[in-house]
C-alpha cells in the first residue's frame, strides 16, 4: 500500500486536476457505498468532517443515531484510470466513526482492524492472497444482464475473437494502473468464467483490494458491453465462482507456518491454525458464503469443497496446503466465494485460526483420498464432517458461536443474523421455477 | 478495403437499414446494425470499425455513454445523432474526444460529408499511431544499443566504433537481432 499524508493527497488532487473524490466504505453485506464530494471539499474530508446519514444504509444504525463521520484513509488514495470519462475522479476508502469520535462498531473495516490488532498483539501479521473468479455475461438489448456467456454466444463466425479475453486483458491493465500486482489471469473451467489473481498483502490491504477489484472488473466489463457477476453459482450444472483464500501468518520477517523439521514442513502454529479454522468453519460459513445461492456452489462435482478436511496433496478438500515452502508456506481455504464481505470474512477466518493457536489445537489427520468416493460410514470413520448445506443451517451455526459474536461485535452479529434470516425466509416462501416445472403438471 | 468501416447503432432495425442504404449508396461498407448500446460496444470491440454512427437515444443506455466508452478508449470515431440540447451537453463535456454530434434531421449531404471526413482522418490517425509505435520501438532499440556500447567501452576498453562493430558482428554471426544482443550484453555486464 502506498504511504500518503493528507498533504500528499492534496498535492495529487491539484496536480492531476481531480474534480471529484469518492469517499468509499462497505456495508455489512459487502456492498460498496460511496459519498461523492467535489475537490473543493477535500480539506473538510481530510479533517474527518464529512458526515453521512447512516440510517439510509442497510444494516447500519437506527434513525436517532444516524449522523456518521467518514475518516478517509489517505493511503488508499487512487485516481480512477477509466478513460471514458470527462472529469478525473479519485477515491479514498474510509473508516466510519460515531459523532463522539469513537469507531463505529458496525463498520466492517473496523471489525477487521480490531482482529488484526489482536493478531499483532500476539506478534503476527496476517497475509492474504485471494483468487477471485467471476463470469462475464451478455447484456440484452434493454440493458438487462443475461446468463448468456460471451464464449458461446459471441461472434464466432467472425474468427477467433473472444471479447471476454479482451475484457479481461483490459481489467488487468486497469488494475495495474491502480497499483495492483497481477499474478495470473486466465479463463476458468466454465464457459464465460474468468479468474484474476493479484499479489498477497496484509489482510486490510487485501480486503480493500478485493472491493476495488470488484469495482474495476464491473466497470471494465460495462465498457465492453458485458456484465461481470460475482454471484457464486449463476448457472446450474457448471462450476460456480469461488474466492480461494491463500493465507499465512508471519512473525517479524519469518513465515510462522514454516518448519523445515516437520514431515510436511509445517510448523506447530500452522497445524493449530488449521485446527482452529476447522473447529469454527461451520460457524463462519454464513460470512464466507453469505447468500442463499452460495450453497448451490458447495455441492459435489464442481471443484468446490463440501466436507471439512485438509490435505497437502489432494485439491478437493476444504483446506489445501500448496506445495511451496519456505517464505511461501501458506494454506488455502477453498470455500469462500466472492459475494462475501471481505472485511468480515477475513476477520472471522483469522479469529478462528488464532483461536486454534491460543488453545494449542491439533487438527485431525489429513485426508489424502478422494472424499467424494467415500460413503457416510467411511467419512464418519475419518471424522469428516460437512459444511452447512444451506444458508439457514449456516445461520443457525453462526448463532451458536461465541467466538463469532465476539469477533463481529454485538451490533453486526445481531443485524447480520436478522437480515440473513429474512433473506432465507423470503427465499423459502417463494415458489421457484423448479417447483413449477416439477409439480404443476404432475399434480 | 479489408477493414470494416462503419457500425450503426439505432433503436430499431428499420431506421438502421435506411441509414445503411444511404451510406452504402456512396460506397461505404456498413458491417453491422445494432439495436442497443451494449451490442454496439461489443461489435465495435470485435470488428474494429473506423466509425460508429449512434443515435443519442438507445433502448438500454444513451448513445453518449456508448460514445464516451468508444472514443475514450480510442476504438474508433463516433458520430452521435442528437437534438440541440443533447449536442450542447455532449460538446460541453467531451471536447478532447473523437465525437461529432449531428442534429437530427440530418441531411444526406451533411451525413455523407461528415462520415467521409471522419473516416479519412481516422485512417490518417491510425497511420500516425503506427508510425509513432514503430519510432518508439526504434528509439528503445537505439537506447539499448547505446547502453551496451557504453558498457563495452567502459569494461573492455573498446573504441565506440569497435564496440558497435562487436555488437553488429555478434548479431550477424548468430542471427539474433542487434536489440537482443545488446540486451544480453547489458544483462550480463551490468
Amino acid at each position: 500500500m502506498a504511504k500518503y499524508t493528507p498533504d500528499d493527497v492534496k498535492r495529487m488532487v491539484r496536480e492531476q486536476d481531480v474534480k471529484f473524490i469518492r469517499l468509499q466504505f462497505t456495508d455489512i453485506f459487502g456492498t460498496l457505498k460511496n459519498v461523492s464530494i467535489t475537490s473543493d471539499l477535500l480539506e473538510k474530508a481530510l479533517n474527518n468532517q464529512c458526515v453521512f446519514d447512516g440510517s439510509s444504509i442497510e444494516g447500519f444504525v437506527r434513525i436517532e443515531e444516524s449522523d456518521m463521520y467518514l475518516r478517509p484513509d489517505p493511503n488508499t488514495f487512487v485516481v480512477f484510470p477509466w478513460r471514458a470519462q470527462s472529469e478525473r475522479v479519485a477515491r479514498m476508502i474510509c473508516d466510519i466513526y460515531n459523532p463522539d469520535g469513537t469507531p463505529f462498531e458496525g463498520d466492517p473495516r473496523y471489525v477487521l482492524k480490531k482482529t488484526l490488532k489482536e493478531a499483532a498483539e500476539l506478534g503476527y501479521t496476517f497475509n492474504v492472497g485471494p483468487e477471485c473468479e467471476f463470469f462475464l455475461f451478455q447484456v440484452d438489448n434493454n440493458g438487462v444482464p443475461t446468463t448468456i456467456t460471451h464464449d458461446n454466444a459471441g461472434y464466432f463466425d467472425l474468427g477467433p475473437v473472444d471479447l471476454g479475453e479482451n475484457a479481461r486483458r483490459d481489467m488487468c491493465l486497469m488494475l495495474e494502473e491502480m497499483g495492483f500486482k497481477i499474478e495470473t489471469s486466465h479463463h476458468e473451467v466454465a464457459g464465460g468464467q474468468h479468474e484474476i489473481d493479484f499479489k498477497y498483502a496484509d489482510a486490510l490491504e487485501t480486503a480493500d483490494n478485493i472491493m476495488t477489484f470488484k469495482l474495476v472488473v464491473k466497470t471494465v466489463a460495462h465498457q465492453h458491453g458485458l456484465h461481470a457477476s460475482f454471484m457464486p453459482k449463476p448457472i446450474a450444472g457448471i462450476n460456480g465462482s469461488g474466492m480461494h483464500t491463500d493465507q499465512s501468518l508471519s512473525k517479524g520477517s519469518e513465515n510462522a507456518f514454516y518448519d523445515p523439521e516437520d514431515k510436511l514442513a509445517l510448523s506447530e502454529i500452522a497445524y493449530s491454525y488449521i485446527a482452529g479454522i476447522m473447529r469454527h468453519i461451520k460457524a463462519m460459513t454464513a460470512l464466507t458464503n453469505p447468500l442463499v445461492n452460495s450453497y448451490k456452489r458447495l455441492v459435489p462435482g464442481y471443484e468446490a469443497p463440501v466436507y471439512i478436511a485438509w490435505s497437502a496433496k489432494n485439491r478437493s478438500p476444504l483446506i489445501r496446503i500448496p506445495a511451496a515452502r519456505g517464505e511461501s508456506t501458506r494454506i488455502e481455504l477453498r470455500n469462500p466465494d466472492p459475494s462475501c464481505n471481505p472485511y468480515l470474512a477475513l476477520a472471522v477466518i483469522l479469529a478462528a485460526g488464532l483461536d486454534g493457536i491460543k488453545n494449542n489445537l491439533k487438527p485431525v489427520e489429513s485426508v489424502e483420498g478422494n472424499i467424494y468416493n467415500m460413503d457416510n460410514q467411511e467419512r464418519a470413520k475419518h471424522g469428516i464432517d460437512s459444511l452447512p448445506g444451506d444458508l439457514n443451517e449456516a445461520i443457525q451455526e453462526l448463532r451458536k458461536s461465541e467466538l463469532m459474536r465476539k469477533v463481529l461485535g454485538e451490533h453486526i452479529f445481531d443485524r447480520y443474523i436478522e437480515a440473513k434470516l429474512l433473506e432465507w425466509d423470503d427465499y423459502r416462501t417463494k415458489v421457484h421455477k423448479w417447483e413449477i416445472e416439477q409439480y404443476l403438471t404432475k399434480y | 478495403m479489408s477493414r470494416s468501416e462503419i457500425i450503426i447503432a439505432v433503436g430499431n432495425e428499420e431506421a438502421g437499414n435506411k441509414i445503411k442504404q444511404v451510406l452504402a449508396g456512396s460506397g461505404f461498407t456498413v458491417t453491422g446494425i445494432c439495436t442497443s448500446g451494449n451490442e454496439a460496444i461489443r461489435k465495435v470491440r470485435a470488428l474494429k470499425p473506423l466509425l460508429l454512427l449512434a443515435n443519442y437515444e438507445l433502448p438500454d443506455t444513451t448513445g453518449f455513454e456508448v460514445a464516451k466508452i468508444i472514443a475514450g478508449n480510442n476504438l474508433c470515431s463516433v458520430v452521435l445523432l442528437t437534438d440541440d440540447n443533447q449536442k450542447g451537453y455532449v460538446e460541453s463535456r467531451t471536447r478532447e474526444l473523437d465525437i461529432v454530434c449531428l442534429n437530427r434531421p440530418v441531411s444526406r449531404a451533411l451525413l455523407l460529408n461528415t462520415v467521409e471526413l471522419l473516416i479519412k482522418s481516422r485512417i490518417r490517425i491510425q497511420k500516425l499511431e503506427a508510425e509513432l509505435h514503430e519510432m518508439r520501438i526504434n528509439l528503445d532499440t537505439r537506447r539499448l544499443i547505446d547502453k551496451a556500447k557504453g558498457l563495452l567501452m567502459d569494461k573492455s576498453g573498446l573504441s565506440e566504433q569497435e564496440a558497435y562493430r562487436k555488437i553488429q558482428k555478434q548479431s550477424m554471426d548468430t542471427g539474433v537481432p542487434m536489440k537482443e544482443v545488446a540486451k544480453i550484453i547489458v544483462d550480463m555486464m551490468e
